[in-house]
Order: structure tokens, then C-alpha cells, then sequence
């Protein structure tokens, strides 16, 4: 699984670690038992501060993905399916949604462009 | 001229011829330090750029060398060589930054490649200190018979320099040999635990992962010449033997040399050009003169060089300062130990 970050973007590091490592742990890429890169070399990769990585791991472990021990390293856990979000939650979630597409117009992208890739995905999402 | 300016003098062709090749021994995409169009040190004006830099590197070398001609001390043809060539490298820099372009933004990592070993593992970079160890524990045993004296210098005009074997200093020979050892170590280990990796997936990840065992075969081979040289001091060996030795160990370093440019900085020459990204994802404002590599929010303590082949220090990371310094300082500070 190649994790890809853009340090020029305007998202933090931070952000974008925790949201490429979950896109391959929801994706299955990234299976329960898989050995990650320590906090210490996947900083070293990606030329950013060890916090960044580490805090990064720490978000995703709190999340119940991973696994941080001292001397086993980064692991993927077998994550118990959490419970259905409430409607709080669920307007959050299209709140984010909303916020994102708009962003992504602001920058440009046409609405017809954004349409296909959230068919795509909906397409993968009702594949799985 | 006598015997020991030879070497000098073969030294000094060396280094300039291979500063005559330095700007090419790099990634595609990156020219003089500096991230540009993969085919622009082709262009009519690259070659320009390439031509006036050699000819100041030819005119740094030919100064030297008449230098070491005229008797000047060896360290002083050195930098003076350097001074000129570095000098001459200068405008290359600036007028390659005029043809700048971003290089590859995003950083990728495969976050299911195992972790790299040294070639060899823990015991082949232990064993040297073993080695010395054991030799110290020899020469000292009250079974071996007494060793005169430690030889110091071997050299090739004259008496070579040696020192009375008391125990003393024959634990500070190995001392010495054992420092320069902890040195080579910690280069492998940063090497491969140390550096980043420019390629993440595909033959280019595969080519720099070789090139990196490489170069840290490189290095434990200088770390078990160290105990060899140890051994051949402790043991008196004459000078004809060390300088077959030394000549032997020349020519195995210059085939490593030759291996290493044929696969190309970051073993870049084993994958397709396409393959490759532009540039080493680092980004060109981090490189002063296109040379030396200084960004403080790097944890890298080694990076690749943007001119040769083989890796340099991040001159921004507190531990490369810590390094270079016991490299300057310790032995200094053991040859004082020795005097006093």
C-alpha cells in the first residue's frame, strides 16, 4: 500500500497521513496483523517531524485501527464494527461532505467532474 | 620530485577526473543541485554550463598539481584544488536555477515494505570489534612474545614511524582503529536507517534499495580495512606488505566505485527513465549551492547527494553537526592522550 502526501498542499501532513492510512484500512488494504513502517521511518520518508507521524498513529489508534506497542511496532488491529452514528453525527458528516465539494468548486473543479467521482465512489461503497 | 608526492599527484587526477564527471553522476532531473528539465544538461545550453565547469575544474587541478610540484604541504594542494573547483561550480549553480523547474511534490511511502538490514546483519558489523579485541588480548597475553615496537607510518621514502609497544599504546592503536570502526558503523546504520528513500514501489524502489546495500557494503569494507591496518601495525608488518595491501584494497574500492556509477545516484540507471521521479522530492531551496543539504524540519541524518554519487549530511539535523564534530575531534583528542 503506497501512502502518497503532498507537503506543499494546504491540508497538514498530519491530516493527510491519517486520512490515506484510513482510506487502505476501510479499502482493506491494509489488512488486521499488517506490520506498519515505525513512527521513526515513515517520518524519516516522508521528511516531517516525528510528532507529525506519530500523532497521525496515535488519531487512527485511538480510532481503534491501529495497534502501538513498544517492541511489536505499528500493527493493524481487527476492529470491531463501532455503533451506527446518531443524527448529530450524520449532519456532521454531511456537513463535511458539503464543505468539501464546495472547496473543491471554489478551486475550480466543475460540478459535473465532482458528480462522477461521488458516483464512483458510491459505486465502490455499494460494491462492498 | 620524490617518492611520497606520487601519490599525491594521482590523488589530485583522480579527484579532478572525478569532478569532471560529478554534475552527471546524478538523478535524471537534477543538474549542478538544481531540480530542471530532464533533458536540459543535453541542451546546447547545459553543455555550456558543463564545458566552463570543466574547464575550472582542469585549471583547479593543473594549480595543485604544480603546487605539490613545488613542495607545498599535501593538505594545502587539497584545498586548493577544492577552493577552485568548488569556486568554478558556483556559476554552474546559478545559471542552472535560471532553468528550474518544481520537482516531484508528493512523497510516497509503501507502508508494507519490510525494514532493510545491514548486509550481513549485527554480526558483521560487530565482528571488527571483536577482531580488535581479541587482538589486543593476543598482543598483551604473557604467551605472546614481546612486540618491539608499534609502527605507526609506513613510509615509502624512508624509515617508517613507530612507537615503544607498552600496553599503553598498543590499546591506544586499537583504540583508534576501534573509533574509526564506531564511525563506519554508525554511517551503515544511518544509511539504512538514517536516510529517506526518494522511490517507494516498482524497479526504482527495488534499484535504490540496492544501491543502498551497496554503499553499506562500501562502508564495512572500510570498516574491516581499519582492523586489517590494526593488525598489520601491531604485528610490525613490513612496508612492502602494507603497500600491497594498501594497493589491493585500492583497486576492490575502485570496483565498488565503478559499481556504484553504473547503477546511478539512488540506483537510478536500474529503472526506466519514466519510472523515475523528477528530481530526489526534496525541494531546491534546502540545498545551499546546490550542495549541501539544510533543512531543520528534516529527521533525516543523511540524504542523497544532488552531485555524486552516494550521500551527504542534513546539515540541518543537530545529530550529522554531533557526528562531524567526534569525527574532527576524537582522534585529536586520543593523539593527545597518547602524548601526554
Amino acid at each position: 500500500m503506497i501512502l502518497r502526501i503532498d507537503p506543499t498542499s494546504e491540508t497538514a501532513v498530519y491530516r493527510q497521513i491519517v486520512d490515506g492510512l484510513r482510506i487502505a484500512l476501510v479499502g482493506g488494504e491494509l489488512a488486521p496483523g499488517d506490520a506498519l513502517p515505525s513512527v521513526r521511518r515513515l517520518a524519516l520518508d516522508l521528511g516531517v517531524n516525528f510528532n507529525t507521524v506519530a500523532q497521525a498513529y496515535r488519531a487512527l489508534s485511538k480510532e481503534g485501527w491501529l495497534e502501538i506497542g513498544a517492541r511489536a511496532g505499528v500493527r493493524v488491529k481487527a476492529r470491531s464494527v463501532p455503533k451506527p452514528a446518531g443524527t448529530e453525527a450524520e449532519s456532521g458528516f454531511r456537513r463535511r461532505i458539503e464543505e468539501l465539494i464546495a472547496q473543491m468548486q471554489a478551486q475550480g473543479v466543475q460540478p459535473a467532474r465532482l458528480a462522477r467521482e461521488l458516483r464512483r465512489i458510491l459505486g465502490t461503497l455499494e460494491g462492498t | 620530485m620524490d617518492l611520497q608526492t606520487i601519490p599525491l599527484l594521482l590523488t589530485l587526477l583522480g579527484v579532478g577526473v572525478s569532478w569532471h564527471f560529478l554534475p552527471r553522476f546524478t538523478r535524471p532531473g537534477l543538474f549542478f543541485g538544481v531540480t530542471v528539465d530532464r533533458e536540459f544538461p543535453n541542451s546546447v545550453e547545459g553543455r555550456r554550463l558543463l564545458r566552463r565547469y570543466r574547464v575550472g575544474v582542469w585549471c583547479s587541478t593543473a594549480v595543485a598539481i604544480a603546487a605539490a610540484l613545488a613542495d607545498t604541504p599535501s593538505l594545502f594542494t587539497l584545498l586548493i584544488f577544492l577552493v577552485g573547483a568548488g569556486i568554478s561550480a558556483i556559476p554552474a549553480y546559478r545559471a542552472a536555477l535560471r532553468h528550474q523547474t518544481a520537482p516531484s511534490a508528493v512523497v510516497e511511502v509503501d507502508m508494507t515494505s519490510p525494514p532493510e538490514r545491514i548486509p550481513g546483519g549485527v554480526i558483521a558489523l560487530l565482528l571488527p570489534f571483536a577482531l580488535l579485541v581479541c587482538l589486543g588480548l593476543w598482543v598483551l597475553s604473557p604467551a605472546h612474545p614481546p612486540v618491539g615496537d608499534i609502527v605507526t607510518h609506513w613510509s615509502m621514502s624512508g624509515a617508517d614511524h613507530s612507537v615503544v609497544a607498552t600496553p599503553k599504546a598498543v590499546i591506544a592503536r586499537l583504540a583508534r582503529a576501534a573509533f574509526w570502526c564506531v564511525i563506519f558503523s554508525v554511517i551503515a546504520l544511518g544509511v539504512i536507517h538514517g536516510s529517506r528513500r526518494v522511490s517507494a514501489a516498482g524497479a526504482a524502489a527495488a534499484g535504490e534499495r540496492r544501491f543502498r546495500r551497496r554503499i553499506v557494503q562500501f562502508v564495512l569494507l572500510c570498516e574491516y580495512f581499519v582492523v586489517l591496518l590494526a593488525f598489520l601495525s601491531v604485528t610490525q608488518a613490513k612496508g612492502p606488505i602494507v603497500f600491497g595491501v594498501c594497493i589491493g584494497f585500492t583497486l576492490i574500492l575502485a570496483t565498488f566505485c565503478v559499481s556504484l556509477i553504473r547503477m546511478g545516484q539512488g540506483g537510478s540507471r536500474l529503472s526506466p527513465p519514466a519510472a523515475m521521479p523528477r528530481g530526489d522530492r526534496s525541494r531546491d531551496e534546502f540545498w545551499k549551492w546546490g550542495m549541501y543539504y539544510f533543512n531543520r524540519r528534516d529527521p533525516a541524518i543523511f540524504v542523497e547527494a544532488r552531485r555524486g554519487v552516494g550521500f551527504t549530511f542534513n546539515f540541518g539535523s543537530v545529530w550529522s553537526w554531533v557526528l562531524l564534530g567526534v569525527i574532527i575531534a576524537f582522534p585529536r583528542i586520543l593523539r593527545f592522550i597518547a602524548n601526554s
